[in-house]
């Protein structure tokens, strides 16, 4: 599986006449878009631009996507979805960085998260840096929550595959391709370097808790083996409407840097073999049945260790200590990546779960930490929506706009792919 | 026949004669019960932590349980009192909000519809 994937970098968006990328600017024909993406679940919709440095805060966040266009080779972007269930990951993708598409929609409202564009609250999500186009759509009365979530999903996704187009024809400023052999060549590579899997927990544990993968839930699936490639090509979509800081949006599988990094660092100090995808599931049976496949297929790879991956916190501790204990008790290595509610002092235990195997964890961060964030100019949105949200309180939202909560309310703020800025110093 | 037991504090949930319902407010009650059970040789079916949701973030849980003693199970004890201890943990930090009533409802949907999707596991598996 080879792919190509074509940068072309996007440094500011704006309405037009037309929708196209020019001299690195997106123009959005905001009437055919609306007109594209006009469903009848919605009684009303609107498109907006928020871009990095505004004075905006868009709140509840549902879902934050990156446009991509598949130029060549198999199928189409997001397979199972807006394309055909055909494999993907091969061939040459166009994508828009520096642009996405954030839908925004009260579907559960403590749920959702917040983007500031500008101010303290920005520094902690990847997406005030984007520059965005907001879909707000307003459901019509009666639609349930679920229905709910899955219009606005296929929206995003429409939404962003609309945007992509204006890419096709597009010269990229950036290539950069990904080759993913075959399992025996693979194992045959960097014979002198240890062989490292990637096992990638997803969301999946019932309604408004799901993700897909080339659009059946993942908790109907057994764990399964997926190339990296095919996740760049919109393999994996988010369905979730889980806490914001530690939710995996479809922007973040689709740039995961577990796996942008295990691919880059490939030959170099590991050979990197393999990706399996697992789900996260309500019932013990089921955990004991995911995390005993998992460890199967990693064993099977012929691997010296694994990173694990997690979404979530509490329910699925349990499953990322049943990965990971499996997989060391095999003699397989584990390095764990999950986030921390330690509370707001960060003195309190991390996870609801934990093993003495799991001697190898990477945080993403204290999702307790509390955080000021200030007013601002415009709110796409539903303001209202801070005082119910995870990670804030009574009061939680001031007056004057002001929100005082947890940084768990910031989409993407502890975000356990590891895609954030937060680090962590020796002192 | 049904080899189960739920244990619920929300009232969307339907319950048979079998099943616990908790009047109390808040997860701790209702993991505190499950504790008791799970001691007494019930075995845990889904996990006490719903979801992504925090405990404190959401008052409503159910769980289920086997129905009956079935000799004590040490994953079950070691889960069931682990929960429990961060619940306490996290409620005695940051106690519930007033929820609006809208908030109300969707905080039960949320309970609801993780509990039914482990009913759904658990049907296939041939227990209810």
């Amino acid at each position: 599986m080879r792919l190509e994937l074509g940068y072309i970098k996007v440094s500011d968006v704006q309405f037009g006449a037309i929708t196209e990328v020019k001299n690195g600017v997106l123009f959005v024909n905001k009437q055919e878009m609306i007109t594209t993406l006009e469903d009848e679940r919605f009684a009303s919709l609107e498109i907006d631009l928020a871009k990095p440095g505004d004075e905006t805060r868009i709140i509840p966040v549902k879902d934050v996507i990156e446009p991509r266009v598949k130029v060549q080779g198999s199928g189409g972007i997001f397979p199972g979805f807006v394309s055909k269930v055909e494999t993907v990951g091969n061939g040459v993708t166009h994508v828009l960085k520096g642009a996405a598409v954030v839908t925004t929609g009260k579907i559960v409202g403590f749920q959702e998260g917040i983007i500031d564009m500008t101010g303290p609250g920005a520094e902690y999500t990847p997406f005030s840096k984007t520059n965005n186009v907001v879909v707000i759509a307003e459901p019509i009365e009666g639609l349930l929550q679920h229905e709910h979530e899955a219009a606005l999903r296929i929206m995003g996704l429409k939404a962003a595959t609309y945007l992509a187009e204006a890419g096709r024809s597009v010269t990229p400023d950036e290539v950069v391709t990904y080759d993913c052999p075959p399992l025996p060549q693979a194992l045959q590579q960097y014979p002198n370097l240890p062989k490292v899997a990637y096992v990638y927990m997803l969301q999946s544990q019932g309604l408004l808790h799901d993700t897909y993968v080339y659009g059946i839930d993942a908790k109907r699936t057994l764990p399964t083996f997926i190339y990296p490639t095919e996740v760049m090509d919109g393999a994996i979509i988010s369905g979730n409407c889980v806490s914001a800081c530690d939710k995996n949006t479809t922007y973040h599988h689709l740039n995961s840097p577990i796996i942008h990094d295990l691919l880059e660092r490939h030959g170099k100090e590991y050979n990197f073999i393999g990706v399996v995808v697992t789900n996260e599931n309500v019932t013990l049976a089921d955990k004991e049945r995911s995390s005993s496949f998992t460890a199967k297929l990693v064993e099977w790879l012929g691997v010296d260790a694994a990173i694990i991956s997690e979404e979530g916190f509490g329910n699925p501790d349990a499953d990322l200590m049943m990965n990971c204990t499996k997989l060391e008790k095999k003699g397989i290595k584990t390095v764990l990546v999950t986030d921390e509610y330690a509370g707001q002092d960060g003195a309190s235990q991390s996870l609801a779960d934990a093993d003495p195997l799991a001697n190898a964890v990477i945080t993403a961060g204290n999702a307790n930490e509390v955080i000021v964030l200030p007013t601002m100019k415009k709110v796409i949105g539903h303001p209202e929506v801070a005082d119910v949200i995870a990670g804030g309180w009574n009061g939680s939202l001031a007056k004057d706009g002001t929100i005082t909560a947890e940084i768990q309310v910031i989409t993407g703020a502890t975000n356990e792919l590891g895609f954030s800025k937060l680090t962590a110093k020796g002192v | 026949m049904r080899y189960i037991t739920i244990v619920s504090n929300n009232p969307t949930v339907e319950l048979t004669s079998t099943d616990i319902h908790v009047t109390d407010y808040g997860v701790v009650p209702v993991l505190e019960r499950v504790r008791d059970l799970v001691h007494l040789g019930h075995h845990l079916l889904t996990h006490p932590f719903a979801g992504s949701v925090k405990p404190n973030e959401n008052p409503f849980r159910s769980v289920v349980v086997t129905k009956g003693d079935l000799g004590v199970d040490y994953q079950s004890v070691q889960i069931a009192e682990g929960c429990l201890e961060v619940a306490r943990r996290m409620v005695k930090e940051r106690p519930y909000r007033d929820f609006p009533t809208q908030a109300i409802k969707d905080l039960q949907l949320i309970d609801k519809s993780l509990l039914d999707s482990g009913l759904e596991s658990l049907r296939m598996a041939g227990k209810l």
